[in-house]
């Protein structure tokens, strides 16, 4: 029974105190109700995630981890090549960077009184609280935007690259 | 109707693209029509759903047990086993017998029956099996999917489904081909579709990037050639310009056989000219990780060597597997000699224009693999396509008819396809058409240029469809063959020859979508026995382009091409069976684009649809 109906019926007999004698019979509604959307889920470790990424991508994990003490500087050039080829392609992917001053380096800037001592780090002849003018040694790198994927739910956070087993 | 979107969809060999206009927002004049492409939302890692630029061609039907439970949702809906597009490809890498790819060429390919679960071929993994008509139908509603995620989430009335949608096929894709790309088109949820070549939306695609200077672009008399080289394929088509009550007038005037052949293929021979030398340097042979990871390498070796003339070479470097990145890695690189060698001496050998692609030869037993290509040189196949097409075409353009056994030569070029994002392997094509118009005192071609030649095709089906609706011009094509029915004829057997075969058309070339063919049944006794199935052997042409429907030739061969049979079964009437039943035929080319032959019953009128046979390869 269509579920208006059925409520009117309720009612009848909840006012009336009669049951209805021919109830016209609905169609069942022919879709069933949609069911609910996955959720996707953020990693409950996203400074792992953004291991995983680097290390799927560009194997920084493997890199870093290895002893390069006794490699010839073309054999480590060679597979950097690569690994930075893929750890910069998760950075653009993922993070949206920009300098954090406008000006380039080597460039004269002016820094106001009451600047972020977090954005801009003075070096050299610092006295009084400024302003204080100086040159552009590192402009310095500003995170915009993280955008980290999605996790299926059921994976391990905690796994920053899987055991990788070949079946013969 | 019209609804308010007109979508075009490049269901591609290795990648899926798909624009739109909206007509609401696009202005009258369809030189200003604006064309958009949507991005599709797909699984790109375990877990994690992004847009990209086009859907990848691909399908992993998972077993259960490989990655996270939640790794293959989407967002509009829970998915435990098929993945589509980018993901897939990933996966596919890790276990190739559960990875469906290249789906498409399998669906033109006539020895196979499309319809069985045939892919990924050889697996022993039954479940993971699929057809290549449900590949086909899986990837298209993958677009479905996402696009009512996004554009239909308020109004289901924007739906896909609800839209009128121009679907690519190859130029060279024959009746039975086309047929079955609808099909699973319309298992989709497809309703309002039509096909088009994709050489021509090429084309349109480069009209609508031209804008209103189009038409100072090209004049009467010019004859376009698109050379279409994506990563699996290549195919050809020249587009006439003609000129009619002082309008441009556009026809597509020849199109080329499939050739399996493409930017896939120039990778692997690289990778494998590369992996030769390390085998033999190292005396270790490559494993098929590592063979993946060089395919990859050479590619970007090659594109990198490509854009910049002044690299003498190009690392390569196929990182260590195990956690010694380093350690474990295999050095080398590409040498600028190499590439020269392997790619255009061996793709695009500089060549006369009287040279023919190499044959297979035929032996006794054929693996059911894919027909690739034998002859690698596109430019000996390019060569092959113009001299074949060359009295057919020099019919419209008698100016430029050539001496017999000579190429007709384009005036203008168009390339499509990624291939070509390499400048030097269009130059290659360009010198090539060059030199041969030298050799008969003629000019050397233009080009059309056309920057965007990933999502050209895409692109250009969907401004068709504006075209469609009566704004801007549609180039004017038709059958791209023409059709027969085989008759075997009477004759004394004798041991070791096929009887004589004749054919009657009912398809002539150039047949107009939306128009029907009646032939007569008379001249030749057609008759059909009712109660058991009736096949008739099904050839077709690209260079008879004179042939009346009912008119019967002999087969000799070479202008002939023999597809799967088509067959039909009447009714037994009254329970008497075996009984001849006078027939003609009818044939009609739908509007979608679609190919139905019938058997009409001369006494009652009744019709019967003659069915494409897929499951029997027709005789050699």
């Amino acid at each position: 029974m269509h579920p208006i109906l059925a409520l009117r019926a309720f009612f009848r007999v909840l006012f009336q105190g009669e049951p209805p004698v021919s109830m016209p019979v609905a169609p069942a509604p022919a879709v069933a109700p949609p069911a609910p959307a996955p959720a996707f889920a953020h990693s409950t470790e996203p400074a792992i995630q953004l291991l995983a990424l680097l290390q799927k991508e560009g194997r920084l994990m493997d890199f870093l981890r290895e002893d390069i003490g006794s490699y010839k500087d073309a054999e480590i050039g060679a597979a950097v090549r690569d690994i930075h080829r893929g750890c910069r392609s998760v950075l653009e992917r993922h993070a949206t960077l920009r300098a954090v001053v406008t000006q380039k380096e080597g460039q004269s800037i002016d820094v106001p009184a009451g600047f972020d001592p977090s954005q801009i780090a003075l070096q050299g002849n610092v006295s009084g609280a400024g302003p204080f003018r100086g040159t552009v040694a590192h402009p310095g790198w500003y995170v915009e935007a993280l955008k980290l994927p999605t996790v299926p739910p059921g994976a391990d956070p905690k796994v920053v690259a899987p055991a990788q087993v070949e079946v013969r | 109707m019209s609804s308010r979107f007109s979508i075009g969809i490049d269901l591609g060999t290795t990648n899926t693209a798909l624009a739109f206009v909206d007509t609401v927002i696009s202005p009258d004049s369809p030189d200003e029509a604006m064309v958009a492409t949507f991005p599709v939302e797909q699984v790109v890692a375990a877990g994690a759903v992004d847009q990209r630029e086009t859907l990848p061609s691909a399908v992993y039907v998972a077993s259960g047990t490989e990655v996270p439970a939640g790794s293959l949702n989407l967002p509009w809906r829970a998915e435990e086993k098929v993945v589509v597009g980018h993901f897939a490809r990933e996966l596919g890498a890790r276990i190739p017998t559960r990875f469906i790819h290249s789906s498409k060429s399998w669906l033109c390919h006539g020895g196979v029956d499309r319809e069985a679960p045939i892919l990924p071929p050889g697996s022993p993994e039954e479940d993971a099996r699929r057809s290549p008509a449900t590949v086909a139908t899986l990837i298209l509603k993958h677009l479905a999917e996402a696009w009512d995620n996004t554009m239909a989430a308020e109004d289901p009335s924007l739906a896909l489904a609800n839209q009128e949608i121009t679907l690519c096929v190859p130029a060279s894709f024959d009746a039975g081909a086309r047929n079955l790309t609808v099909a699973a088109a319309e298992r989709a949820g497809f309703r309002h579709l039509h096909l088009l070549e994709e050489p021509q939306a090429a084309f349109h695609s480069w009209i609508e990037s031209a804008g209103r200077q189009w038409r100072s672009q090209v004049r009467t008399g010019d004859l376009v050639l698109v050379v279409d080289v994506g990563g699996g394929t290549s195919d050809f088509s020249l587009i006439g310009v003609t000129e009619k009550d002082g309008e441009l007038e556009l026809r597509r005037v020849a199109v080329g056989d499939h050739i399996l052949l493409g930017g896939d293929n120039m990778d692997l021979a690289l990778a494998y000219s590369v992996a030769g030398r390390l085998e033999k340097e190292r005396d270790k042979k490559l494993d098929a990780w590592q063979m993946i990871a060089l395919v990859q390498q050479c590619r970007t070796a090659k594109e990198a060597l490509l854009s910049d003339p002044s690299l003498e070479s190009a690392p390569i470097a196929i990182l260590g597997r195990g956690t010694s990145v380093i350690g474990g890695t295999i050095r080398t690189e590409l040498p600028r000699a190499g590439l020269d060698e392997f790619l255009l001496d061996g793709f695009f050998p500089l060549c006369a224009p009287t040279d023919q692609p190499a044959r297979a030869r035929r032996s006794g037993f054929r693996e059911t693999g894919l027909p690739y290509a034998t002859d690698p040189a596109i430019t000996r196949h390019l060569a092959a396509f113009l001299v074949k097409n060359g009295p057919s075409v020099a019919e419209v353009f008698p100016d430029r008819t050539p001496a017999p056994g000579q190429p007709i030569l384009p005036t203008a070029i168009l390339f499509n396809g990624g291939v070509f994002k390499a400048q030097p392997l269009a130059d290659r094509i360009i010198q090539t058409l060059a030199a041969w118009s030298r050799s008969v005192g003629g000019e050397a071609p233009r080009v059309l240029n056309h920057s965007d030649l990933d999502l050209a095709v895409a692109r250009g089906a969907a401004y068709l469809g504006l075209a469609r609706r009566g704004r801007g011009v549609r180039i004017r094509g038709g059958s791209a063959r023409s059709y027969y029915i085989g008759i075997e004829t009477a004759a004394p057997a004798v041991p070791g020859m096929a009887p004589p075969l004749k054919a009657m058309c009912v398809v002539p070339y150039g047949m107009e979508e939306g128009t029907a063919a009646q032939i007569s049944g008379r001249e030749i006794d057609l008759c059909i026995w009712t109660g058991e199935p009736a096949a008739f052997r099904f050839l077709s042409s690209t260079t008879r382009r004179h042939d009346q429907p009912g008119q019967v030739f002999d087969v000799d061969g070479e202008d002939f091409e023999e597809h799967n049979a088509i067959e039909t079964t009447l009714p037994s009437v009254g329970g008497s069976e075996g009984e001849a039943v006078e027939v003609d035929l009818r044939s009609h080319l739908t509007e979608i684009g679609v190919l139905n032959l019938s058997c009409v019953d001369r006494q009652s009128g009744k019709e019967y649809l003659l069915e494409f046979n897929v499951r029997q390869q027709s005789a050699d």
